[in-house]
């Protein structure tokens, strides 16, 4: 009877059934058959990982070919100038460029610090509405959520660096949710270039590729073009001379590093550089901030393997205090009601006393000590 | 009938594959969405039933690829239940409303797959923020428009595949 209502109209049963289900899911998103589903997401970004290496293939192949051609010409081209020297100069300075940003590649504090997993991207979900990096290493490499992720890339300088990636949020056992710094839902605190003061760095800057930093002083002279004006955001400055600060003061391409303050991620990791003073947000500024890695063209990563540090403190056992009779009420309780509660209370400790009265008559009149009670009839017929 | 929607779940997860790669992208996170051209081919095609359960499945394949997220208390949240609900809402809507007004050729399929890209971006956006958080990084316009310059490409494939003719929506 029900399937035979149900086959009749199956478009609203099975608009009904799906909407129901998926409404259901988003509020209960933690149980096991939800849960389910999503370990789908390896099989896919393996099979999707699958189709970019074939894609890069045939890339590969055709830039491989066409650099060839490039090698011929200058192959050509070199017979012709070989008799000149010049080129030892040249490659003399290349080597020392080289030798350079080895040397400053030697000193990266986060190698010696904490141990590292270096792993291949599988996939990267920019166009999402929840941009997430697939990497190919989980739990079974000591990966756990919370871990940094970084990167090798290029700084503002044309120096090799570690630049920040982002976090790993979820973690299988081959598997790993990274959440780049891009991410709606990411905030870290950064240290402002050339001063000792901390901002937040958020994903959400509502710009593609950019990160947006927030709760900068105001004290803090960011685009020198641009005027403070408060509480509006900035403003060309008036007059011929458009800026009152000197060049010197810009943030704008300077390089901005992680604070260490969080917990997560290590002090002074490379995030990316200040590009443009962003609206005012209360009596903070705010400025936009590209990344220094490249999420589009991101093929390897590093996983720090650095757990976060303690979060929370815990109040030592011998330094606690006991308090006796602790008062355990609301604490806007009224103290004239408190203390009209605790005459009732003294008042029905007193009230089992009153029995006696029904005790076995005496010879005397009985006397009552409460005030409201009148004394005995025969007093008052005594007096007049 | 069985092995026509064998083949139909594999061109889903085709499709699904193809959303995930970087082969299609112009850089910046500029990419098409392949799920639902998939979805508008079959409303369009076979009807508002086709489009409800294309919808949800290629929708939850969707938002399995969105992964999990650990939090403080150590438990995995997902975003399962957010695609499918608007790709399934999409599907019904493409199938059942405009499918009699739909004549195959290059400007309508840009033309549908533009509106409706956009509808399910607005709705995916709102039901975001409904659920999780605010989220100001979301693409509408270029998605949709990418989406709808690949769109008839990727009609006239799915048609020589499945041997649909364009006929058939009027059926």
């Amino acid at each position: 009877m029900l399937w035979e209502k149900i086959s009749k109209n199956r478009e609203s049963a099975s608009l009904i059934f799906v909407v129901v289900f998926s409404i259901t899911s988003l509020v209960w998103n933690g149980n096991f058959l939800v849960s389910g589903i999503a370990s789908f997401q390896r099989v896919g970004d393996f099979i999707s990982g699958s189709l970019d290496s074939f894609g890069s293939l045939i890339k590969s192949v055709y830039t491989k070919l066409e650099s060839f051609e490039k090698v011929r010409d200058e192959r050509d081209s070199c017979l012709n100038v070989m008799e000149d020297y010049y080129k030892l100069d040249q490659e003399l300075a290349r080597l020392r460029m080289e030798n350079e940003s080895l040397r400053r590649e030697l000193g990266f504090p986060i190698r010696s610090e904490y141990r590292t997993v270096p792993s291949e991207v599988l996939s990267v979900r920019l166009n999402t509405i929840y941009r997430t990096i697939i990497i190919n290493k989980g739990s079974s490499s000591g990966i756990k959520p919370y871990m940094p992720v970084v990167t090798r890339t290029l700084d503002e300088k044309g120096n090799f660096i570690e630049a920040l990636v982002g976090k790993v949020i979820a973690v299988g056992s081959s598997t790993a949710v990274v959440q780049p710094i891009i991410n709606s839902n990411f905030s870290m605190g950064v240290s402002m270039p050339g001063t000792s003061l901390w901002a937040s760095l958020s994903g959400n800057s509502g710009r593609g590729t950019e990160a947006v930093l927030e709760f900068i002083d105001s004290g803090i002279v960011i685009d020198p073009k641009s005027f403070g004006n408060f509480p509006m955001g900035p403003a060309p400055a008036p007059g011929p001379y458009n800026t009152i600060f000197t060049e010197g003061f810009s943030k704008i391409g300077k390089a901005v590093y992680t604070s260490g303050g969080s917990g997560v991620f290590p002090k002074g990791l490379p995030v990316g550089t200040i590009t443009e003073e962003g609206p005012r947000e209360g009596s903070f500024k705010t400025a936009y901030m590209k990344p220094f890695v490249q999420f589009d063209k991101l093929e390897n990563v590093t996983v720090i393997l650095k757990s976060p540090d303690k979060w929370i403190e815990e109040w030592p056992k011998e330094k606690s205090i006991k308090i006796e009779n602790p008062y355990l009420g609301e604490l806007n309780y009224p103290e004239e009601e408190r203390k009209k509660e605790k005459e009732k209370e003294k008042e029905k400790k007193t009230s089992p006393e009153k029995p006696v009265i029904e005790k076995p008559i005496s010879n005397k009149p009985q006397v009552d000590a409460s005030p409201n009670q009148p004394t005995t009839n025969t007093e008052n017929e005594v007096e007049p | 009938m069985i092995i026509e929607k064998i083949v139909i779940l594999i061109g889903m997860l085709f499709a699904h594959f193809l959303n995930g790669s970087n082969l299609f992208e112009l850089g910046g996170s500029f990419k098409p969405d392949f799920m639902m051209i998939y979805i508008i081919f079959f409303s369009l095609r076979k009807g508002p039933l086709y489009g409800i359960w294309i919808g949800f499945l290629g929708g939850l394949l969707t938002d399995s690829g969105l992964g999990g997220e650990t939090a403080a208390d150590q438990v995995t949240y997902y975003k399962i239940g957010l695609h499918s609900f608007t790709f399934s809402i999409i599907g019904y809507l493409a199938g059942k409303f405009t499918r009699n007004a739909y004549n195959e050729n290059y400007l309508s399929i840009s033309l549908y797959n533009f509106v409706f890209t956009l509808l399910s971006r607005i709705i995916l956006y709102v039901m975001f923020i409904l659920f999780f958080h605010d989220n100001l990084n979301y693409s509408f316009l270029s998605t949709s428009i990418y989406t709808s310059i690949l769109s008839p490409l990727f009609f006239f494939f799915l048609t020589w595949v499945f041997k649909l003719e364009a006929d058939e929506s009027k059926l």
